[in-house]
């Protein structure tokens, strides 16, 4: 794997991204800008879910002001990730911290899905005076610690040896 | 004492010790850092957006603000702990850094764009509190908000470019 990937990382298209000194810096800024905006969002919209912002609108006109934003911010967050996989391939592939971080992503997306479904196709949704369900509101609460968790292990693919110890492929090279 | 014995003492203090210790102590400030950036940057761009009366504009920019001006705070709070307990470890170079001093000049222009907004502009909120799209000094002052905060970003981020950060793969590029 790590000959495949130091074979890879050669590749005209990686070394040129890995060696212009304003590529990686660029895709990181954006990254953070776009975390900042899903983030926020998702945030938002489990403080509407628990009575806490956005009174006076329903949950389903919430969401319908925050989740355009959250999407694009995902498309912007996975074309800057991918351009900085291409860039430095080892130093995320081989990231204990990187897998962990596509593990929650999935399931933070999952609940996300699960729960738009909901929104719209539930009346209840859609009237700002009725309370959301509990469960429903705990799969929001969970979504923010979700994306909590993803923002730390997005910092700590750059740690990796130091966070996990023997447990990180990148301890052994 | 002058300025360079005054950032040395810091940098050699047992909290600035402490943050540079082996383990995972830097990492984990470093990701609360990035949760509080992700806390003020996406809660203040909400607040811009609405002045600039490109989004949340069903609602008056009064009860966005409210919803928001306690994220936003704990979240700068957050981000002035970990901020001053990142720079204590590297204090004695980075209070000469250009981009960590553009950093701090950037975010005192955001202070003062925002008092200005909230000394003058908000005085006669009463008039365009609903009012879409918002008057002009109210959408200067979300233009600038969101480009100074941008650049604070920017700015922080390229700081761990100017400086020698733990990174294995630094001889491999």
């Amino acid at each position: 794997m790590v000959e495949f990937l130091t074979n890879f990382s050669q590749n005209p298209v990686s070394v040129a991204l890995a060696t212009s000194p304003w590529v990686v810096p660029t895709m990181q800024c954006i990254h953070i800008m776009a975390l900042a905006i899903i983030f926020t969002s998702v945030l938002l919209i489990a403080m509407r879910m628990l009575g806490y912002a956005w009174g006076g609108q329903s949950v389903r006109q919430t969401v319908d002001r925050f989740m355009p934003w959250a999407v694009a911010s995902l498309v912007a967050l996975t074309l800057t990730g991918l351009v900085m996989i291409l860039a430095e391939p080892l130093r995320e592939i081989l990231a204990l911290s990187f897998w962990f971080k596509m593990l929650l992503l999935a399931v933070g997306i999952a609940i996300s899905i699960r729960f738009l479904r909901r929104v719209h196709t539930d009346a209840a949704y859609a009237d700002a005076t009725v309370d959301p369900d509990p469960g429903t509101r705990t799969a929001t609460v969970l979504t923010v610690v979700v994306w909590l968790a993803i923002i730390f292990l997005g910092r700590f693919i750059a740690y990796d040896a130091l966070i996990w110890g023997p447990l990180s492929p990148i301890g052994y090279i | 004492m002058n300025l360079d014995e005054f950032f040395a003492s810091l940098q050699y203090s047992a909290i600035g010790e402490w943050v540079n210790s082996a383990g995972p102590t830097f990492p984990i400030i470093e990701s609360l850092h990035v949760v509080a950036i992700a806390l003020v940057f996406g809660t203040i761009l909400i607040v811009d957006l609405r002045l600039l009366g490109l989004a949340s504009t069903s609602r008056p920019f009064t009860a966005v603000a409210h919803d928001l001006l306690k994220l936003t705070w704990g979240g700068f709070v957050l981000a002035v702990i970990t901020g001053v307990l990142l720079f204590l470890p590297n204090a004695t170079t980075l209070w000469l850094n250009f981009e960590f001093r553009t950093k701090m000049m950037l975010l005192l222009l955001a202070g003062i764009n925002m008092l200005v907004f909230e000394l003058v502009t908000v005085r006669r909120v009463g008039v365009w509190d609903i009012t879409v799209p918002p008057p002009n000094a109210a959408r200067i002052a979300g233009l600038l908000s969101i480009g100074l905060w941008g650049g604070v970003i920017v700015y922080g981020r390229l700081i761990g470019f100017a400086s020698a950060v733990n990174d294995p793969f630094a001889l491999l590029l």
